[in-house]
């Protein structure tokens, strides 16, 4: 029962496979498919060999089918986009694994050419011009499947631009007449937050939970800092083109309690905003001195100090003079809790885009 | 998740010029050249097509060329629809600019399009096998017209009414761009 089943469909596959004559479609794709399973065999040179053959066999059975029978919709042939595209990845994309953008632009031309073809082919593969009429509407039909391909090189130019610029994508079409900008699930950011968060990851390294002293140290020259600071932010980054054209800036201003940092990145030019634009982050650096050790704490470090005093009489016995080593792991602040000022860096959110570039920080 | 620029209304604007190219220029051709308004319209898209293909391909071959500053004026009129002005031109001389510009793009396409038309007129030429070709004229008549007779009725004054219908279908799309730009 089953094994009948089987020659069934066994039958109807060869059926569906079989060549109904000798030259046909089918002939050229079962050849590029037995050329290409000897071709899983084979090793070495004769493997690329077997492999263009088997694509050769393949495009010559796609045409054919495409030249066959169309799939006329509106007087376009839609089967000849199936050789086309093959004949593109062919052309291009065995070269490296990924399709390049040429294989894609050539596409619609290739396609519009084997449209064509068909008109030129007549039963028995014979050769013939076509009428007046017919190439007429040829010309105009080819022409149209050039154009497609402008359209997708015009695309890919439009896309190159924007990988040298990715932070074009944050800005805002609305009035071109060329393109739209297309937002699915989520929106595009400029790359300048990207670099405001990292300089301040990078700034809280430099001068949070540090001793005031240091603070102020830094503010002497806080502006050659920020700028190296914007440097190293940028260098986290994937270098594109458009890195050059992010500059840094800051507005230092001194608070009730401690500093007003301002961190600015600027955009200049290359934009919907003819002078660019800024963004800003606006941090705090505000000193806090320690608390005093809490109660718990302090029974516990006079416990400390108890026991060190004892052990540091014991070994008075031992040796004359102590040991300056235990001495110094005792340390200063713990013997006399006095508060130490430090600095702390709290900063906001990264600021929209804002028109225009920032006025220059006043000394 | 995705944010990508696709130049759709490019696609979309070029589709509309060229269909009110190719309605004028058969209009105005089928009129003055005295030919059936299939072939009219035949011929017509043939040339517009071509003119808008050969600005492509001139688009892409001189734009790497161009110095890195008027590359990016470009980009920036692409993408955001302005001027960058930032080198302070004055407004006349770069709508003089414009001007001329607009102007060398209808030389140019003027100049195209005679060229191809020779071109097809010399195909069809070639194609001498078919003898006739019945059309419906004007009045509603049969006709059968011999090709030389087509040939010549062609030949005869081409190149005056392909300046003409250039003319009025380059005004018309201009003033459709300029409404688009406004709204």
């Amino acid at each position: 029962m089953i094994m009948k089943q089987i020659i069934n469909f066994l039958i109807f596959i060869i059926k569906l496979v079989k060549p109904p004559q000798l030259f046909s479609w089918k002939t050229g794709i079962l050849i590029s498919f037995l050329i290409w399973v000897i071709a899983l065999f084979a090793a070495g040179e004769l493997k690329n060999i077997l492999a263009f053959l088997s694509w050769l066999f393949l495009i010559i059975g796609t045409v054919w089918f495409a030249v066959e029978n169309p799939l006329m919709v509106s007087g376009i042939s839609i089967s000849s986009w199936l050789p086309g595209g093959l004949i593109c990845i062919f052309m291009f994309g065995s070269l490296s694994n990924q399709i390049p953008s040429i294989a894609l632009v050539i596409w619609p031309t290739a396609s519009g050419a084997i449209a064509v073809m068909r008109e030129f082919v007549q039963p028995g593969a014979k050769f013939k011009i076509p009428p007046l009429r017919v190439s007429q509407k040829l010309i105009i039909l080819f022409l149209s499947h050039v154009l497609i391909s402008c359209w997708l090189q015009f695309n890919f130019f439009i896309q190159n631009w924007l990988e040298r610029y990715p932070s074009l994508l944050a800005d805002d079409f609305s009035k071109s007449t060329f393109v739209v900008k297309i937002e699915v699930l989520s929106k595009a950011n400029s790359r300048g937050a990207v670099i405001l968060n990292s300089m301040e990851s990078l700034l809280k390294t430099q001068i949070d939970e540090k001793p005031w002293s240091e603070v102020e140290k830094w503010r002497m020259n806080a502006s050659k800092k920020i700028q190296i600071l914007g440097e190293q932010a940028k260098k986290q980054l994937p270098s594109v083109e458009e890195n050059a054209i992010w500059k840094f800036g800051e507005v230092f201003l001194p608070s009730n309690s401690g500093y007003n940092l301002e961190l600015l990145v600027k955009w200049q030019g290359l934009g919907s905003m003819s002078d660019g634009y800024h963004l800003k982050k606006s941090c705090k650096i505000i000193p806090v001195s320690r608390l005093e050790p809490t109660r718990p704490e302090r029974l516990r470090t006079a416990f400390r100090q108890q026991r060190k005093d004892i052990r540091r009489t014991k070994s008075r016995f031992v040796r004359r003079g102590g040991s300056p080593a235990t001495a110094a792991i005792t340390p200063a602040e713990l013997a006399a809790p006095s508060p130490v000022t430090l600095s702390q860096v709290k900063c906001g959110p990264v600021s929209d885009r804002i028109n225009g570039q920032p006025k220059t920080a006043k000394p | 998740m995705l944010v990508t620029v696709l130049p759709l209304r490019a696609i979309m604007f070029q589709i509309l010029f060229l269909l009110i190219a190719i309605a004028v220029e058969a209009f105005i051709i089928q009129k003055r050249m005295i030919i059936p308004r299939k072939i009219s319209i035949e011929y017509s898209a043939s040339l517009n097509l071509i003119s808008t293909i050969v600005g492509w391909l001139i688009f892409f071959c001189f734009h790497p060329l161009l110095p890195l500053d008027w590359q990016k004026k470009l980009i920036i009129f692409i993408l955001f629809g302005n001027f960058a002005t930032s080198s302070g031109l004055p407004l006349i001389i770069m709508f003089f600019d414009l001007w001329l510009f607009s102007l060398l793009i209808f030389l140019l396409i003027i100049l195209i399009e005679f060229i191809v038309l020779e071109l097809l007129m010399n195909l069809n030429s070639i194609s001498k096998n078919d003898e006739a070709i019945i059309f419906n004229s004007d009045s509603g008549r049969k006709n059968t017209v011999k090709r030389e007779n087509i040939d010549h009725y062609l030949e005869r004054n081409k190149s005056k009414s392909l300046l003409i219908a250039n003319v009025y279908s380059q005004t018309l799309i201009l003033i459709v761009s300029f409404l688009i730009q406004k709204i």
